[in-house]
């Protein structure tokens, strides 16, 4: 290589980019000069600090619903599909497709109010029809409710706690949102880990905001029930305080044979 | 992939193990803030899901990344500033097995290089990030980042390459972190 490697070609040799004979004729010129032998040195060395960036693990888990939504049939172009305004319409879509492809059996104020944008719109959807008996103790009936997978969490927040000194004994909540609208559908999931099935069977959960509690029924006749399990609450319907909106705590307890029980808690956001 | 294309979750979240790592790294360093790449990677999952079917040729690993930066872009689009990060060892878990660094100061320098190289990614123009953090965090090849991008195989080329001079120009304004060889006079 008569004149010096470009930028460009220097930084395409340090990936192995290069053609071969493009590769020979810089590895010839670096031989001779060493303003691009330093250049060289100078680049490995920013590639390398750029490597050094740790890879970091995701602080939640990743789930997709049950159930696909219904799209519009297109084969997969290598290039640009997705741009902004096809976003955009595929928003709208899914949205839709949501609404449209609700449970038969599904409350009118659940169908509507499926507020928490399109993912939790999604996951609701997911959820199998399935008829839940009232509660016998009073507590707050969920709309639906579903098995679910192990190690499955919804997208919107998550808590686990651990029994100390019994790491393998865990429970886990999670929620498809933070915030809801008061009109709108709260879903929770439950995974309880390592417990005897008569203790996770004293699961509990209460919607609490100061000395208030709503009782939430837990779907007994579920499959899942009670180690995975998910079910979602009309928050219309539900007996809250007023005003309804404002910060409330889900609170989901077990009970464990050594007389202790584990509580998790989660923050819910309430609007008017 | 063929169950996956046919509706069956279970050999997507196998899908999804292989790579939300991946992913939400290259979600993590586009957007800088952790909450807002959880989100988009969580999103762009979901948006795999529902389309998966119309896949047929293309590589699947191309088309989650280029519906994940595409989500990138409309973050940006949106006006969303660059998140900020807390030191890395004070948020999220790091993935395999790093060096140990027993020394505070040793931490600290560390911490602090992590620093000045997210300073400097954040400082780049969206195109240039997309393809450095594709090379350089991502480790793939110009041709798939040619094709997840859509632009000639020249344009990542000069991306990559600019991005890197203007991260070395940050680096080198640290030069207590990052001693680097000055260049000789041309010429041997």
């Amino acid at each position: 290589m008569a004149t010096e490697p470009t930028p460009d070609q220097l930084s395409a040799y340090v990936d192995g980019e290069l053609q071969s004979s493009e590769r020979s004729q810089l590895e010839a010129h670096l031989v001779t000069c060493s303003t691009c032998r330093s250049r060289l040195d100078a680049l490995r060395q920013t590639v390398s600090a750029l490597r050094a960036l740790p890879m970091e693990s995701p602080p939640r888990a990743f789930t997709v619903p049950a159930q696909r939504r219904q799209s519009v049939t297109r084969n997969w172009a290598p290039v640009g599909w997705l741009g902004g305004a096809a976003a955009a319409l595929l928003v709208v879509a899914f949205g839709i497709s949501q609404f449209h492809g609700f449970p038969a059996g599904a409350s009118t104020a659940s169908r509507s109010n499926v507020s928490a944008g399109a993912g939790a719109a999604s996951r609701a959807a997911a959820l199998a029809a399935a008829p839940i008996p009232q509660p016998s103790n009073g507590a707050f009936a969920p709309d639906h409710a579903s098995s679910v997978l192990n190690n499955d969490v919804l997208a919107g927040q998550q808590g686990t706690v651990t029994a100390p000194g019994a790491s393998s004994q865990s429970l886990t909540v999670s929620t498809d949102a933070k915030t809801y609208a008061a009109t709108g559908v709260l879903t929770v999931r439950i995974d309880q880990r390592g417990l005897t099935r008569a203790e996770a069977s004293t699961v509990r959960l209460l919607l609490t905001r100061g000395g208030y509690a709503v009782r939430l029924g837990a779907p007994t006749n579920q499959a899942g029930f009670p180690t995975a399990f998910e079910a979602s609450y009309s928050i219309a319907g539900m007996p809250l305080p007023t005003p309804r909106d404002g910060s409330y705590s889900l609170q989901v307890t077990v009970d464990l044979a050594s007389g202790s029980s584990l509580v998790a808690q989660l923050p819910i956001a309430i609007t008017p | 992939m063929v169950r996956a294309r046919q509706g069956d979750r279970e050999a997507f979240s196998q899908l999804i193990m292989q790579y939300q790592v991946p992913l939400y790294n290259m979600a993590l360093r586009m957007v800088g803030s952790r909450e807002d790449a959880a989100d988009i990677t969580q999103e762009g999952f979901l948006r795999a899901w529902e389309k998966i079917r119309t896949l047929r040729d293309a590589p699947f690993k191309s088309w989650i990344f280029q519906i994940t930066v595409n989500l990138c872009y409309d973050h940006f689009r949106r006006g969303r500033r660059y998140g900020v990060m807390p030191d890395e060892e004070q948020g999220g878990k790091i993935v395999g097995l790093g060096i140990a660094l027993p020394d505070p100061q040793e931490r600290a320098e560390a911490n602090e290089r992590a620093r000045v190289v997210r300073d400097s990614i954040e400082a780049l123009d969206h195109d240039m990030r997309t393809a450095l953090v594709l090379r350089d965090i991502n480790g793939m090849t110009y041709d798939e980042i040619a094709g997840i991008l859509g632009v000639p195989l020249g344009t990542v080329k000069s991306r990559i390459a600019r991005a890197r001079a203007q991260v070395q120009e940050s680096l080198q304004r640290n030069p207590d972190l990052f001693p680097t060889r000055r260049e000789d006079a041309h010429g041997d």
